[in-house]
């Protein structure tokens, strides 16, 4: 019982770290867009890509907290 | 003493004047440009209205706007396709032949089972994504006074080059393989005497006719 606690605790953690760390990683993807669109500004293309970068994002963080919450 | 040879004094008239050799005028006519407007999906967009850029002057007008052709894409397309199709294959060969494998699917508590494949989808989701953003952002733009060619790689690296069209010295471009002859798409290879000294736009639709286009404003011939 606690082998089997323990190894699903592991899982958890690890989960939440990869998607911490990709949260991060989202991060970088929004900044390096509205770089981008200030480059190059394409009209409602450019907010297209932030929106769906910012989408990422919201999703990660959501992910995150619900594999900390309820694993 | 009388001289001996006294040269006649030419009297040059004005019709005897030496005249410059005539200027040959260009026999290829000037490549017409029709405006249109710049989609997400674009690659290939003359005078496009929709569109600016960050050091745009307000006398300076797009007259091309370029990426890599779509087709260019479809590595990156097939790979997400197959990544997007592994769970349902997986979780249907788990359910089909369950005595081949050392443990069920069932052994997994759903929760788990879940968040990994949400976290799966949206990694694949990221993959497709950041592909696209780097079609999408690598844009070769012309306009009546230069060059400019954007490079975004890799998500953290971006490259801006610009070159005025008066240093453009030399302009051309390669078409070959099967796809690109038959999507008629090429590489083009614009040589300048300014500080880069080659921009480069890679698998470009229409390399013909974008050639021409440049070539119509490096020669003095800027009516378009």
């Amino acid at each position: 019982m606690f082998d089997t606690f323990s190894l699903w605790t592991f899982v958890k953690f690890s989960l939440a770290i990869l998607i911490g760390g990709y949260s991060i990683f989202t991060i970088v993807l929004i900044t390096q867009v509205r770089t981008m669109n200030r480059i190059i500004q394409q009209s409602f293309a450019s907010l297209l890509m932030v929106f769906i970068a910012l989408f990422l994002f919201v999703t990660s963080v959501v992910l995150l907290i619900a594999t900390l919450v309820f694993l | 003493m009388p001289d001996l040879f006294i040269p006649k004094e030419e009297k040059i008239t004005p019709a005897q004047e030496p005249t410059p050799p005539p200027v040959a005028e260009p026999t290829r006519p000037i490549t017409h440009l029709s405006t249109s407007r710049v989609l997400p999906f674009s690659t290939y967009t003359e005078k496009p209205t929709n569109i600016s850029f960050t050091t745009q002057e307000s006398d300076e007008e797009i007259l091309l706007f370029m990426r890599p052709h779509f087709i260019t894409n479809i590595t990156w397309i097939l790979t997400t396709l197959v990544l997007f199709l592994i769970p349902p294959v997986v979780i249907t060969l788990f359910g089909l032949a369950s005595n081949l494998f050392p443990f069920s699917l069932s052994d997994i508590p759903t929760n788990y089972l879940l968040v990994f494949l949400l976290f799966y989808y949206l990694i694949s989701f990221t993959f497709m994504f950041s592909h696209y953003l780097t079609w999408f952002y690598n844009i070769g733009i012309v306009t009546q006074k230069r060059i400019i060619d954007i490079d975004y790689r890799d998500i953290i690296y971006h490259n801006v080059a610009m070159t005025k069209l008066n240093l453009v010295e030399d302009v051309n471009y390669t078409q070959g393989g099967f796809a690109a002859s038959l999507f008629n798409f090429g590489d083009i290879f614009v040589q300048t005497a300014g500080e880069t000294k080659h921009f480069d736009f890679y698998s470009v639709p229409k390399p013909a006719r974008t050639t021409s286009i440049i070539e119509d404003h490096i020669g003095g011939r800027r009516h378009v």
